[in-house]
């Protein structure tokens, strides 16, 4: 049976000489083919993690399997592509001489170098100095890099970092390109909008540990409706009635029903009928945003 | 090995600071053959008078000539130029490109030594280039009859100056891998070639009426100086025999340079690459 995961730790965890435990005890699981995104505030030990799963940083406990094999190693790195925090290219050369490097180091042809470039939308520019580029070209080629050697795994690091809407807009197109088909995409973002658009499945990251793991459905909860109506007790009784408690509770001063949105008519009609006013009724879902700052403890907006 | 030597050597053909250094190179050799040549024509009288003599600046005696030339400040180039190449990997963030593109760390530092090595042997060709075709200039002016050093002494020449090039360049890279900067291991190094060995030497020499000789001649410039002193000849004038046997200078010089490029390769294998 072909494996169906392609990166799995085990209680991984990297505790700094300083000590600082900057990941810890981190279990997670990333399946083939899809785009998992790694969610978590600044500082919360996304790149840490990820600079363990490629070999730049050895864990302090804990193991961790990428590709099939130890981070790291060469027949495993042959199988991933990474874009590690900022784009690591030299300034005196071009984008295209630049990958001609990394297509060098990774053994790859340079046919590959402008089928990248190209993927990218590099070509015509391909040969600036990669010190002229702009930020959003700079990330654009740290990604054509990662793409060189066709990986089955691709690492990016939040690679709309630093970009105006228009380039993250772009950014966030392409990835999601390149998340087409068999390979599996890990981006990391602590933007929640980025990753509610591009994954299918989400880790999220706080103070080194991770707090949930799910496909971004699971994470936003099941759909329900929300009703306000006056009086507001009378209206909890009746659904609760209706419903079962389980299904019914109060959040400032608006009932949250889990239920099918189908049944807002039914809902309407007998709150009407036993002489209740109904002043909202509507479908809800969790924003992705209010789980993240349920699961993380920081304040929303702060 | 070969991927990475391959790379290396592509990302270092265009890079400034080796084209500079290599115009830099030439052009001390060009001004130190220059300046010999004027002071030789024009010798001056009493306490100003010049100690260059024409004969030195011939091309039979071109390799020992250009040893001044090569050292101390090639040496010095040299350490600038291996803190460049390993600092920067950290500075830019490509010492994580590379390391994350398959061949191992080891592999990856091996590869980057030999290419650098491989560009302190063009910078060795440039200064031999450059003073031969100088000599020749001075011969073809003054009408004295062109004649080369045996090719063994020439080999031995390159051979000589490559190796002070290339330990001086150890420094620098293994500066460079250490302090993960490039500008702050470039000027440890010169503070270390210029000042601090100087100094150091100077003190364990005068310890006990030069008894503790033998440690100061364990230092790396030491035996460099005593390297490049062994080519000589009487066209130079009188000279002190050098402590340091060329034979040993050569050693110590390599065992040096092994050890530095060896200590570098065990802190990237170890290290953490942040």
């Amino acid at each position: 049976m072909e494996n169906t995961t392609i990166v799995e730790t085990h209680s991984l965890t990297k505790r700094y000489g300083s000590g600082v435990l900057a990941v810890n005890s981190v279990d997670m699981s990333v399946r083939r083919g899809e785009v998992y995104g790694f969610l978590g505030p600044n500082g919360a030990g996304k790149t840490t993690t990820l600079r363990m799963l490629v070999g730049l940083i050895r864990p302090t406990t804990g193991t961790a399997t990428v590709a099939g094999h130890t981070p790291g190693s060469p027949s495993g790195l042959a199988r991933i592509g990474a874009l590690i925090e900022s784009p690591g290219f030299y300034p005196y050369l071009s984008g295209r001489e630049n990958l001609m490097v990394v297509a060098d180091m990774a053994s790859v042809g340079k046919k590959r170098v402008d089928e990248v470039l190209d993927m990218v939308e590099l070509t015509s520019r391909g040969g600036r100095k990669f010190g002229t580029y702009s930020t959003g070209m700079k990330q654009r080629l740290g990604v054509a890099g990662a793409l060189l050697k066709d990986p089955d795994l691709l690492i990016l690091d939040e690679p709309t970092s630093g970009l105006d809407p228009q380039g993250m807009a772009e950014m966030r197109k392409l990835i999601k390109d390149i998340g087409q088909g068999d390979r599996t995409v890990l981006l990391s973002s602590h933007l929640l909008g980025e990753v509610e658009a591009i994954c299918d499945r989400v880790g999220v990251i706080s103070n080194g540990r991770l707090v949930t793991q799910s496909t971004v459905q699971d994470l936003l909860g099941e759909e329900g409706v929300l009703v306000r109506a006056q009086p507001t007790d009378a209206a909890q009784d009746m659904l609760t009635r209706m419903f079962g408690p389980e299904a019914v509770s109060r959040r400032d001063g608006a009932i949250h029903l889990k239920t099918d949105p189908g049944k807002s008519l039914e809902i309407n009609r007998q709150l009407t009928a036993a002489g209740i006013g109904v002043s909202e009724l509507r479908p809800f879902e969790r924003s992705l945003e209010e789980v993240f700052f349920q699961l993380t403890g920081e304040k929303q907006g702060s | 090995m070969i991927a990475t030597i391959r790379a290396e050597w592509r990302k270092n053909r265009f890079r400034p600071a080796f084209l500079v250094s290599s115009g830099v190179i030439a052009g001390i050799t060009l001004l130190i053959y220059g300046v010999s040549w004027y002071q030789a024509l024009h010798p001056g009288t009493g306490d100003r008078r010049g100690l260059a003599s024409i004969a030195t600046l011939y091309p039979d005696q071109f390799v020992n000539a250009v040893m001044g030339a090569g050292f101390p400040l090639g040496a010095a180039i040299a350490i600038v130029l291996g803190a460049l190449i390993a600092g920067s990997e950290y500075s830019w963030g490509t010492m994580k490109t590379t390391l994350t593109q398959g061949p191992g760390r080891l592999t990856t530092w091996f590869g980057r030594v030999v290419a650098f090595e491989a560009w302190m042997g063009i910078l060795t060709l440039v200064l031999f280039v450059v003073g031969a075709a100088s000599s020749v200039v001075v011969a073809s002016f003054q009408g004295h009859p062109i004649a080369w050093p045996a090719a063994v002494d020439i080999a031995k020449g390159l051979g000589a100056m490559w190796l002070v090039f290339a330990v001086n360049g150890a420094i620098g890279l293994a500066l460079g891998v250490v302090i993960r900067h490039s500008a702050a291991a470039l000027g440890v190094g010169l503070i270390y070639v210029l000042a601090v060995e100087v100094l150091l030497v100077r003190f364990v020499d005068s310890l006990n009426n030069g008894a503790y000789q033998w440690v100061g001649n364990l230092f790396v410039n030491q035996n460099a100086t005593a390297l490049t002193q062994s080519f000589h000849s009487p066209a130079f004038g009188p000279s002190v025999a050098p402590s340091i046997g060329a034979e040993q200078a050569v050693l110590v010089l390599f065992a040096y340079f092994a050890g530095l490029i060896i200590i570098a390769a065990a802190l990237i294998r170890q290290r953490d690459v942040t």
